[in-house]
């Protein structure tokens, strides 16, 4: 039985890795730098891919990596709707003014998915190479991978008084469901079916404005944690 | 598609959230020492615990929305450094043991350094990797079993039990010595 003197010899055995000098940290500038290397390599690749196989650039291929519903050629329904690339423009000019290198390229825009309600859900890439979704809101990040599998994007216009909760989100093949609890709530496990690519969950009358416990639930019958940054409660 | 979008979770660089940027920037700056010791002595490596480091404060950064609802955000750091470092275990990136890159400095004390690696030795051949970074977040840092077990994922049972195998483990090769 171990108790409470290995508890103290245990403390004491590693007190001296309280001495490691701490490793530099600097915000934001530093990470900015290391941000900036990212679209350099990007375009540097896509050049190259340019040079081997003559595809055109503004594709934005990587973005949608293994999103079936998105490798479609682009087309006429793809083109985003006069308020919406206004509004991407604006958004471009204000990174420019303050200085934030990114730009979202309008013209890889390709329409992901319809909510139930009528309105369309577009992905685009910009300049970094991430994949951005524009639908009840928007989100920017990394393109999917088996690791995160899905976006989660999710919005309540009036969380105090009670409002539609609204949880969106793109996956990549093999996704067959996601679930999660709606905070603040009940703690009851919300599982919504991936069609096409494509979730979404609507909460009438709810005060939610999080989602915890996110698990994508593979076809395979495996389930990954696409954010393990945000704890479980 | 109505005419406003709301920009939430998953990126950093995003306009209009200054305020909960600067918020995670003070938090971040607040834990970063302590952070930056628990991946030096998890990975071993002073430039991999710093690349690790900036890694971390992008994840925070990226969840900065969520950062509401969490109540031990020290706990939630580490969580996320926690992951970063694992993460980086599991895919080899580990480097030369140099004694100076888990030092700082070539001048610091030999006598000192040989103590930290022969403690970070003896860490790195006792426990495994998840076991390792229990037993540094609760006797290095001070963390207690449920707040690991929130951290983690793990019941706090199984946090105690990991934990009591850790200590056994190392108390028993002290008592060896």
């Amino acid at each position: 039985m171990i108790g409470d003197s290995d508890d103290a010899k245990v403390t004491e055995l590693l007190a001296p890795l309280r001495t490691l000098e701490p490793v530099p940290f600097a915000v934001p500038e530093r990470a900015k730098r290391r941000r900036l290397r990212r679209p350099l390599l990007v375009a540097a690749v896509v050049v190259f891919a340019l040079a081997l196989t003559g595809v055109a650039i503004a594709n934005g291929v990587g973005a949608f990596d293994g999103i079936s519903a998105a490798q479609n050629t682009p087309t006429g329904a793809d083109i985003l709707p006069p308020g919406l690339l206004a509004q991407i423009e604006q958004m471009n000019a204000q990174n420019r003014k303050s200085g934030v290198p990114e730009q979202f390229l309008p013209d890889t825009a390709r329409v992901l998915a319809t909510t139930p309600a009528g309105s369309k859900v577009y992905g685009l890439t910009d300049t970094r190479g991430d994949l951005c979704l524009f639908g009840a809101a928007g989100s920017c990040g990394p393109p999917l991978s088996k690791h995160q599998p899905i976006t989660m994007t999710g919005s309540n216009p009036s969380p105090t008084i009670g409002a539609t909760f609204t949880t969106e989100g793109v996956a990549i093949d093999g996704v067959a469901a996601v679930s999660f609890t709606v905070a603040p709530g009940d703690g009851k496990v919300v599982t919504v079916p991936v069609k096409h690519n494509f979730y979404i969950y609507e909460e009438p009358n709810s005060h939610g404005v999080a989602e915890h416990c996110v698990v994508a639930h593979m076809a395979d019958g495996s389930t990954v944690n696409p954010f393990p940054e945000v704890p479980c409660p | 598609m109505s005419s406003g979008v709301t920009w939430s979770v998953r990126e950093a660089d995003v306009p209009g959230t200054a305020a909960a940027q600067q918020a995670v920037e003070a938090l971040f700056r607040a834990h970063a020492p302590e952070l930056g010791r628990y991946l030096v002595a998890m990975v071993r490596d002073r430039s991999l615990a710093e690349d690790l480091l900036q890694d971390t404060f992008c994840d925070a950064l990226r969840a900065r929305e969520r950062l509401g609802q969490v109540e031990n955000q020290r706990a939630w750091l580490y969580g996320i450094a926690r992951h970063r470092a694992l993460r980086a275990l599991r895919r080899g990136r580990r480097f030369q043991r140099a004694v100076e890159r888990l030092t700082g400095s070539r001048e610091a004390a030999q006598e000192a350094d040989e103590e930290l690696v022969a403690l970070l030795d003896l860490l790195d051949r006792e426990l495994a990797p998840d076991v390792r970074a229990l037993v540094l977040l609760r006797y290095v840092h001070g963390f207690q079993a449920e707040e690991l077990a929130e951290m983690t994922g793990l019941s706090p049972e199984a946090v105690r039990q990991r934990l009591s195998r850790g200590r056994a483990r190392l108390t028993a090769n002290e008592e060896e010595r």
